[in-house]
Parts: C-alpha cells; sequence; structure tokens
C-alpha cells in the first residue's frame, strides 16, 4: 500500500488537495473502467472520465517511485501526460498504482477511496492490427485496416477500402507476430477476390482459388513461415426474429496449406474431408496442426435448418509440412458432447495452453452472445472457463503477444453492438481483470459506430509497405496451382453472403 | 452599340433581380430539401468526425461541404446557400481576369465569358446528387487566385515560395480544386514571367505526387481529382467541362488581341454585345433546361413518406410512379397507415403483385430504411433493425439511420446501444432535440413511451424463426401467431393473401376480424370473401356478424352479370369490365395470372 499521507502532504503543498474533502467509502465510478486492473509498463495512459457528479475534479496517479501525476478537470475528462505517464510506469514495474479522485460538488469536495491498479514487469507487443467497420449484416461500404501503437495514441491505416475500389480487406494476419510479414484477403470489388501476401520487402498479389477450393479465408502461419494453414469456407449468413438477428454457418469447409515458395495449395486428405474443417492454428513448434471440426450439413434433416446442431470440436493432427508428412486426426475437446461448439483456437507462445471460444452452437462466435472464452491446458488436459474474460455479450476473436503474458480479445460487453479489444495479463494460472483499449479521448466508445475486428499484436510498427500493398492490390493475382494429391472438387456456386453497396 | 449596353445583360445577372430569380428556381422548381433527402449529408460538430477527413487531400473541404449542405435541410436556407455560392463563383472569377489576366494596358473592364460558368453551375446544382464540394472548392480557389494577385509580391522568388506554400495548404484543404488555382496563377504569369509560370505548373502537379508518396495512402486518381466531382454519368461531361470552363475563359481574354486603334473600339463594343448575349443565352437555356423530374418525384416520395405525410405520398405515388415496385410498395404503406390498405389497394393497379407489398429484392439496397419502416410497422423489430444497419451501410450516420437505430435498441432493451446513437444524434445540426426528447425514454418503462413505441413493443415477436428474404410475406404468419393482435401484420397478411391469390388463407384470417376494431369489413376483403364463397362456398367460414355490404353484393351481381354477358369469356368482357378495375375480383381474373 502507498503512504497515502504523503500524497495528500505533496498534493497540498501543491494546492491540489482540497483540504476539508469528505471522504467518500467506495471508488469512484470511472469510464472505461480503469479499476483494479493491471497494465503493461508500455501502454499508453489510461485516460478516462470521472462519472461522478461535479463542478471540478482533481485526480492524483502516484506510485512508489516517481513523481505523481496531478490533473485537474471541470469536465471529469482525466487525460494524462503522455511523458509522465511514461515515466511514472516505468518507475513502477510490478508494483501498484493508485488513482485518488476527489470531486468538487456543490463547493463540497468529496474524496474517494483510492482506484488500485498493478503495473506487470512484462511489456504487451508494441502494435495492434485491426479492421474498423460498422456493424456489418449484408452490405458493406468503408472499411480498413488500421495499426495502432499501444504506447501512444497513433492510429494508421493500413489499407482502406476507399483505395480499393470499395471492395473487402479482412483476415489480415503476421507471420510470428513480426511486422515485416503480413497476409490480408482481399474480397469482391474492382480488384477482385485474392490474397496479398507481404513478406521480403516485395507484395504479391495471389488467387488462393483452385479446382480444389474456393478463395481460402481463415488462416494461421506456419512458425517456419513457409506455409500458411487455411480454411476455404462457404459461408451463409441468416436472421433471427428475436435477440441478436445475424447468424452465421457454413454449408462446406476444408482445410488446405499454401506453400508460398512454390505458390502451391497443398494439404492433407485428411483435413479436406467431408466434415467442415475450419479455424486452423499451428503448435508454437510447427508440429501439430490444431482446427475445429463438425459434421457435414448432408446428416441432417433437410426439413429444418440445422444451424442449433452445428457444434464443431477441437481436434488436431501432427504433421511434418516440409517432408508432406501427415499423422492421424485425433480429438482435443470434443465440446459437442457438451452441447457447445468451439471456435477461434489459439494456442499460447510456449505450447501450454489453449485459449478458444466456446458458444451454443456454430463458427461465428462474434455474432453470439453467448460466447465466451476458455482455455485449455494442454499438459493436463483440463479445460476451464476463462471467466476473468468473459461477460454476458460476446467475446470472440483473441491473440497471445508474443511472449504469452498478454491477450487481446473482441468483446461486445459495452453495448452488444460494437466489438471493443480488451487486455487482460496471464500469470500461467490466471487473467487479470480486462481493459479496454485507452484512446486519447475516453469518451470516443460512447460515439464510435464502428466494430474492432481481428485485433492482432504484432512485435513493432508494421514496416511492410503500405503504398506496396496498394499497387499489388490492383495489379494481376498470381493464380495458385494446385497439389494434384488433393485432386478436384465441385465448386459451390453459391453467392457471396456479404455484398459492397450496389453502385446506383 | 455602345458598351453600356453590352454590358447591360450582366449587370441585369448581377442586380438583385437575377438573385431572386435564381432563388425562385430552387426554392420551387428545384427544391433544395429534396437534394438533402439524395445527398443525406452526414454531419457531426465533434472531432471524431473531423478526424474521419484526415487521410485524403480535400477531406477539409469535405467537411465544410457536409456542413454546408445541412442547410438543404430548409428549402428557404437551401436555396439561399445556392443563390450566394452560385453567383459569387462568377463574380469572383470576373473580378480575378480584370485584375490578373489583364495586366497589360486596360482594354476594358468587362468580360462577359467569366459568367459563364454560371449556366453550368445552374445545371449541375439542378440535379439532386450533386455535391457542394466542387461549388465550394472552385469559390475557395478563386477567392485566393484573386486575393494572391490582387497582393501580389513584387519579388518574383518570394511569390514563387508563397504560391507553393498556399498551393500546398489549399491542395490539403480542398483537393482537385487548387488545380483551378495553380492554373489560373500560371496563365497569369505566362506573358511576364514564364518560367514562373513553368515552375508554377510543375509545382502544383509534384505536391500532389509528393503527398501521395509520403503522407497520404491514395491512387494517383484521387489524388488529382479529389473533390472535382467528376462523374462519368453526367451528359455532356458537364462536371468537367466546368473546371475546363474557367481555364479555357481565362485563356480566351489571354489570348484576346490588343488594338489601340479607334477602330478597335467598335470591334470590341460589338464583341462584348456578342459575348453577353451568348452568356445570357446559355443562362436562359440552363434555367429552362428540363430537369430529372422521375428522380425528384421519387425523391418527393421519399420524402412525404419519412415524415409520415401519407396522403402526400399517395398523391406522388399516383403521379406516375405507381407503376413502379417503390412507387407502389410506399402507396400501400401510405394506405395501411390511412386506415385503407384493404379496402382501397385495387384502386390502382398493383402490378408489382407481393413485391409492391414488401418491396422488390432489387431496390431493397436502394431503399434499405424503407424496408425497416415496414417492418417497424409491422413490430418485426430484429428486421428494422436488420435495414437500418444496412442504410447505415448505404448512407452512413444520418439522422434518420440514427433515429431508427435508437427507437429498435430501446424496443431491444439494448439502451448502451440506444445511447450511443443518441449521443451522435445530440452532435447533429437538426436533429439534436429530438434526441434530447427521446433520451428519457431509455429510463421509463414502456407504459410511458410514446403510443408507436407502445405499439411496436407490444407487437414484437417472443418466439424465434428465421426470415427469409426471398418470401418476406411468410414472416406475417409469425408475427400473427406470436401476437394475435399485431395488427399491422394482420392488414398486410390479408392484403398478401390477395396479392397472393391465397383466398383460402383470406378466408382462415378472416374468420378473427372481429378481433380488431373493424366498424365494417373491408371492402377488398369483401370482395374476396365473396369470391371464395362464390367458388368454394362458406365451408366452417363463419361471416362477421356485421355482414357484408350491400354495396359490395350489388357490386358482385352487376361483375357477374357482365361476365355471364359474354359467357364466361374474359378477354371479351374487359372494356365492360375495366369499370370494377378498383375490385379484387378484377384484379383476380386480370392481373393475378400474370404476375
Amino acid at each position: 500500500m502507498l503512504p497515502k499521507a504523503g500524497i495528500i502532504v505533496c498534493m497540498l503543498a501543491a494546492g491540489l488537495y482540497p483540504a476539508a474533502a469528505s471522504q467518500i467509502d467506495r471508488t469512484p465510478k470511472i469510464y472505461p473502467d480503469y479499476a483494479g486492473i493491471t497494465i503493461p509498463p508500455n501502454i499508453a495512459p489510461l485516460n478516462f472520465i470521472v462519472e461522478e457528479q461535479g463542478s471540478q475534479y482533481r485526480v492524483v496517479i502516484s506510485g512508489e517511485n516517481g513523481k505523481p501525476i496531478r490533473i485537474k478537470s471541470r469536465s471529469g475528462k482525466v487525460i494524462i501526460p503522455q511523458r509522465k505517464w511514461r515515466n511514472l510506469l516505468e518507475g513502477n514495474r510490478g508494483k501498484p498504482l493508485q488513482i485518488v479522485i476527489a470531486v468538487q460538488d456543490k463547493g463540497q469536495w468529496r474524496e474517494f477511496r483510492p482506484i488500485l491498479n498493478r503495473v506487470a514487469d512484462e511489456p504487451i507487443s508494441e502494435t495492434l492490427v485491426y479492421r474498423l467497420i460498422k456493424p456489418l449484416y449484408v452490405y458493406w461500404k468503408e472499411m480498413g485496416i488500421y495499426e495502432r501503437d499501444l504506447t501512444g495514441f497513433d492510429e494508421r491505416p493500413i489499407l482502406l477500402n476507399r483505395t480499393t475500389g470499395d471492395n473487402c480487406v479482412n483476415c489480415h494476419a503476421f507471420a510470428d507476430q513480426r511486422s515485416d510479414r503480413m497476409l490480408l484477403h482481399l474480397r469482391a470489388g474492382a480488384p477482385g477476390t485474392a490474397m496479398l501476401l507481404a513478406e521480403g520487402g516485395k507484395v504479391r498479389k495471389i488467387d488462393t482459388s483452385t479446382e480444389f477450393n474456393r478463395a481460402v479465408a481463415y488462416r494461421d502461419w506456419h512458425p517456419s513461415g513457409k506455409w500458411i494453414a487455411f480454411s476455404a469456407n462457404t459461408v451463409n449468413q441468416f436472421f433471427h426474429a428475436v435477440g441478436e438477428n445475424r447468424d452465421v454457418y457454413d454449408k462446406a469447409s476444408d482445410l488446405v496449406l499454401y506453400d508460398i515458395e512454390n505458390n502451391r495449395i497443398t494439404g492433407s486428405p485428411k483435413t479436406a474431408t467431408e466434415m467442415m474443417e475450419t479455424y486452423p492454428e499451428w503448435s508454437p513448434d510447427g508440429r501439430t496442426l490444431y482446427f475445429c471440426r463438425t459434421d457435414p450439413l448432408e446428416k441432417y434433416d433437410p426439413s429444418e435448418h440445422p444451424y442449433r446442431k452445428i457444434k464443431y470440436d477441437l481436434m488436431r493432427i501432427a504433421c511434418d509440412p516440409e517432408k508432406g508428412l501427415w499423422g492421424e486426426v485425433e480429438p482435443v475437446f470434443e465440446a459437442s458432447r457438451l452441447g457447445k461448439s468451439v471456435t477461434h483456437p489459439k494456442v499460447s507462445p510456449d505450447g501450454r495452453y489453449l485459449l478458444f471460444c466456446l458458444a451454443e452452437y456454430g463458427n461465428f462466435s462474434i455474432y453470439r452472445p453467448d460466447s465466451d472464452l476458455y482455455l485449455l491446458d494442454l499438459h493436463t488436459g483440463q479445460v476451464r472457463d476463462a471467466w476473468e474474460l468473459n461477460s454476458d455479450k460476446s467475446e470472440s476473436y483473441h491473440c497471445w503477444d508474443a511472449d504469452g503474458h498478454w491477450v487481446v480479445f473482441s468483446s461486445k460487453r459495452e453495448d452488444g453492438l460494437c466489438a471493443r479489444p480488451f487486455f487482460s495479463r496471464f500469470d500461467g494460472r490466471g487473467f487479470s481483470k480486462p481493459f479496454v483499449l485507452p484512446q486519447k479521448d475516453p469518451a470516443i466508445y460512447r460515439r464510435l459506430l464502428k466494430t474492432y475486428n481481428v485485433p492482432e499484436l504484432v512485435s513493432g510498427k508494421v514496416s511492410v509497405d503500405r503504398r506496396a500493398l496498394l499497387k499489388a492490390a490492383w495489379s494481376r493475382a498470381v493464380k495458385a496451382k494446385l497439389d494434384p494429391e488433393l485432386g478436384r472438387r465441385a465448386q459451390d456456386e453459391a453467392d457471396e453472403m456479404w455484398k459492397p453497396v450496389p453502385k446506383p | 452599340m455602345n458598351r453600356k449596353f453590352a454590358r447591360l445583360p450582366i449587370d441585369l445577372l448581377v442586380s438583385k433581380a437575377a438573385a431572386v430569380v435564381l432563388f425562385v428556381y430552387f426554392f420551387f422548381r428545384i427544391n433544395p430539401e429534396l437534394i438533402y433527402q439524395a445527398q443525406q449529408p452526414v454531419f457531426f460538430f465533434d472531432r471524431l468526425f473531423w478526424a474521419e477527413f484526415g487521410h485524403q487531400p480535400g477531406g477539409a473541404l469535405v467537411w465544410l461541404d457536409r456542413l454546408a449542405s445541412q442547410l438543404y435541410y430548409h428549402r428557404f436556407l437551401g436555396s439561399i446557400l445556392l443563390v450566394l455560392l452560385l453567383t459569387l463563383i462568377p463574380f469572383l472569377f470576373h473580378q480575378t481576369i480584370k485584375i490578373g489576366l489583364n495586366d497589360r494596358p486596360p482594354q476594358n473592364e468587362f468580360f462577359p465569358f467569366a459568367w459563364l460558368p454560371f449556366p453550368i453551375l445552374i445545371l449541375l446544382y439542378s440535379r439532386y446528387d450533386y455535391a457542394l464540394a466542387a461549388a465550394l472548392g472552385a469559390l475557395i480557389a478563386l477567392t485566393l487566385t484573386f486575393l494572391f494577385i490582387r497582393f501580389a509580391l513584387k519579388n518574383w522568388v518570394r511569390r514563387l515560395v508563397t504560391f507553393t506554400a498556399l498551393f500546398a495548404v489549399l491542395y490539403w484543404m480542398t483537393g482537385g480544386p487548387a488545380f483551378l488555382f495553380a492554373g489560373l496563377i500560371a496563365l497569369a504569369w505566362s506573358r511576364s514571367k514564364p518560367l514562373a509560370a513553368a515552375i508554377s505548373v510543375a509545382t502544383a502537379l509534384f505536391l500532389p505526387w509528393l503527398g501521395m508518396h509520403t503522407i497520404w495512402l491514395i491512387r494517383p486518381q484521387e489524388a488529382f481529382t479529389a473533390n472535382l466531382n467528376l462523374r462519368s454519368t453526367l451528359p455532356f461531361k458537364l462536371d468537367a467541362f466546368f473546371w475546363i470552363c474557367f481555364l479555357v475563359v481565362a485563356a480566351f481574354y489571354w489570348l484576346l488581341p490588343q488594338n489601340k486603334a479607334k477602330s478597335a473600339k467598335t470591334f470590341l463594343t460589338i464583341s462584348l454585345a456578342v459575348q453577353s448575349s451568348v452568356v445570357f443565352l446559355a443562362l436562359a437555356a440552363a434555367l429552362a433546361a428540363p430537369i430529372d423530374t422521375a428522380q425528384q418525384k421519387l425523391l418527393q416520395l421519399d420524402y412525404h413518406a419519412r415524415r409520415g405525410q401519407w396522403r402526400q405520398v399517395l398523391e406522388t405515388a399516383q403521379d406516375g410512379l405507381i407503376n413502379t415496385y417503390i412507387g407502389q410498395f410506399q402507396a400501400n404503406r401510405a394506405l395501411y397507415h390511412l386506415g385503407r390498405l384493404c379496402s382501397d389497394m385495387f384502386t390502382f393497379e398493383q402490378r408489382a403483385g407481393i413485391d409492391g407489398l414488401f418491396l422488390h429484392e432489387s431496390l431493397r439496397a436502394a431503399y434499405p430504411l424503407s424496408f425497416s419502416d415496414l417492418y417497424f410497422d409491422l413490430g418485426y423489430i430484429n428486421e428494422a433493425q436488420h435495414w437500418a444497419h444496412e442504410s447505415l451501410s448505404v448512407f452512413g450516420e444520418t439522422p434518420w439511420n440514427l433515429q431508427r437505430l435508437a427507437e429498435v435498441y430501446l424496443l431491444k432493451g439494448e439502451t448502451a446501444a440506444a445511447r450511443k446513437c443518441l449521443d451522435r444524434l445530440q452532435r447533429t445540426v437538426w436533429h439534436r432535440r429530438w434526441a434530447k426528447q427521446f433520451l428519457p425514454l431509455l429510463e421509463k418503462p414502456p407504459e410511458k413511451w410514446p403510443d408507436y413505441l407502445r405499439i411496436a413493443k407490444q407487437n414484437m415477436p417472443k418466439t424465434d424463426f428465421l426470415f427469409t428474404p426471398a418470401e418476406p410475406e411468410e414472416c406475417l404468419e409469425h408475427l400473427l401467431t406470436d401476437r394475435p393482435n399485431n395488427r399491422a401484420a394482420y392488414e398486410y397478411a390479408l392484403a398478401a393473401a390477395m396479392l397472393l391469390g391465397k383466398v383460402g388463407k383470406l378466408m382462415n384470417l378472416t374468420d378473427r376480424i372481429e378481433e380488431f376494431d373493424y366498424r365494417a369489413v373491408p371492402r377488398h376483403v369483401e370482395e374476396a370473401m365473396l369470391l371464395f364463397i362464390t367458388n368454394v362456398g362458406q365451408k366452417d367460414h363463419k361471416l362477421p356478424s356485421y355482414g357484408l355490404s350491400q354495396a359490395t353484393l350489388l357490386n358482385y351481381r352487376q361483375f357477374l352479370a357482365v361476365l355471364e354477358k359474354y359467357k364466361g369469356d374474359k378477354n371479351a368482357a374487359l372494356p365492360e369490365l375495366r369499370r370494377f378495375s378498383d375490385t379484387y375480383w378484377f384484379f383476380a381474373m386480370y392481373r393475378l395470372k400474370k404476375q
């Protein structure tokens, strides 16, 4: 605990502290909720709004070391100076951080019980990459992939669809969180459906559709950087009359491997079966491929919609892509037996844990309010509800940072409509209380009608040439070759479920 | 002809009378409220909105466009705005030519062709979708050109440096219109300092290229045409001609031969008279040019429907739109709101069939909020939400989209999302009061909500079902099963049954008619019941206690008599049966199979 009396003396000396403040025996309400959290020592200032009635606000942020930060505000909006914040956090790694708030209302000062946070020892990856898009139903217009400096507030577009013929840009991914190896997909619109692959200072546009698969979608880069595991999905959207109205199911899906060097789609017949496989995820040693799998739709009674019965299990297969060797598919967590469905498996960098989403059915967790995060200990096989992270709204896409100390995940807890990136520290036993991505204007989430989609942590500023991406988007796509061993498969001619706004 | 006479038309143009004519033109013929309806310009007083424009050159001009376009919301203010903009541009251009391109001994002070952009602007802004950015950009560029020439520095190096700085700022603020500034300045300098003119052109080309490779993530097309409003669909490439016109006119005066001889004065006078006449004729032609009346009517229809002016919706629909999908859709909605759907819907042809009730699938993306309106009427709030979000994607965060979403999220009990929409609305120009009045509802129980919201809440389905986009009418059965007192769903179900020729289904529905507060069976329902009873018999269906009207029975007898007269030959009977064209029998006989 901090020597509070000492802080008060400092505050009195600085004329910041109200001499005759009455004490309120509760912590003040602040927005966003930055109380009782653990934060990385390199995170941007956690600006917030004091949500207590008052005409003046005084805030002191302090730790055991360094100068306390004192802030006055008339609106309740607390904007923390970046340099002072950085120094304070740096000086208090592994130590508590205290926020004392006093509010003047009707001439009387009231001081609340301090908010206690903790500064972790471990920094978080410096960059977060996400797609910003309005809540999507069928038609889209504006969207973009952005990077955000987590140590400050700079947000920079990587690719805006305004410059690529209003098409869809999505599914960005980085090899081993490296900022110079990136891929993303372009769908529909003038540049056509293709993948942009940036590596070695070059960007290539690749048409990944073959006689075996539609254009690929969900992805994970092999740790060696030589292959990318993809799923190719035929997605269908439908609408409910009650509750969350959007829902999605796959009509078909398979896993394939993209061999970067040879520009070739390959894979194993064991992961491209009549069953539906999706969401591939490599183990950190690159020897195991995790994925989700469910029965084909043909299994269900065609007279009724099967969406509630579609439940994905977590599977894995041992493999050595270098030698083209594949083991046998084996179940890891058979969620369907519990009447649940697994999506988005993500293995921790040390290979010990696997964080995934669990919902009642289906594979589109962002549309499922019941989707929660669960943690699987791969050593013991124990699965537990990551309750520290979950809310009554959807928790979905997530990502470990490079060292495995931090996770970022999408949550709609605020309003059920727009997903926001939340961070939490993982110490091997459990997660700390999550906090939302800090913003320069802390009120922004109350106004921003856009959703943060697919948050990906990256080590450092994205160094892929953005203009090269743009140029490549308008270039001619190179067709991926198909490994003859995969054979051919009749392609579903289904219409795309998400569409650009029709031009008048 | 003397010079005084020659400049008369231009004097007239800039006179108050011309401004009044222009005002009358825009106020009565164009109606800026319809421009607002077409463009639905989104604008918020906050940094978040401003930040949206930072990723492109000319973002500030787009922001200004959105702000100024708010004036279209009121017919009077919108007309004033257009009058001011459209007269200031040629006026400034004229003054610029006067001081900038006339650096030789004064030959005259009057340049009629400087007013040529005026008729072009009138033509462009007679189109409902033409953005203000072009006119605003031209105005800013011309103002800067005028000031730059008027207060020119004597030292050419400083002049060039100042030009470069001003161009950079102007390009950052306006995008493409900055080239107008550069072009006019280069022309002004070309005689006395051709090297400076060449440098200015090179600078104007280099800076956008540099910006494209350093600051902005844009393509060359965007770097060099931002905010020029160049659209391939305009007739005679008017949009491009608008910009070229400035340079052509400026070059014309620059190239005009100098002659100080006495005889030249006569030539000048004639020349001015001809120029003035050309401008005057062009102006008259622009004012008299036909406008896109089909688009105007569609916008009027949308305008009235948005405001719930149902009688005007019917009038507008019947004025040439009744055989369009959207016309029938809105007319049917209007009839429903006027309580006449099932008694008057066949007063027009209902050519679109069920698509006139639920809007054809191909048009839903063009009218997403109208489609949302329909579901809101029906109490199918999830679909109202769905289409309001589609509208959000198509048209952006317009006040109407935000209002609908606030209503939807209130009804669904998702107050945080509703609050978010209201927060946005409170930052708009015209809808902040609505938001302030709506906000307290988030804390109130449904009993204290306005009637339209209470009814919508009562009609919301309780049990889930899946929406079928190809057969939207299927939702009606679900809605009625869940909420038997949903009057909107009931009337739409009756109408749908008639349009689909499912009279048996209609008879099932009429068994419940007394549960609703009808004073009599709606006429078309009576007609359909008679048709059913005549063909199949009454079966287990009971007739309502208030019976069928004598007028309908008499009418039906007459209809059958005519048919009998022609021995059931409906083609032969058609001319005589046309007097029954506002009945369901006529629709069932002549229209139903054609769908």
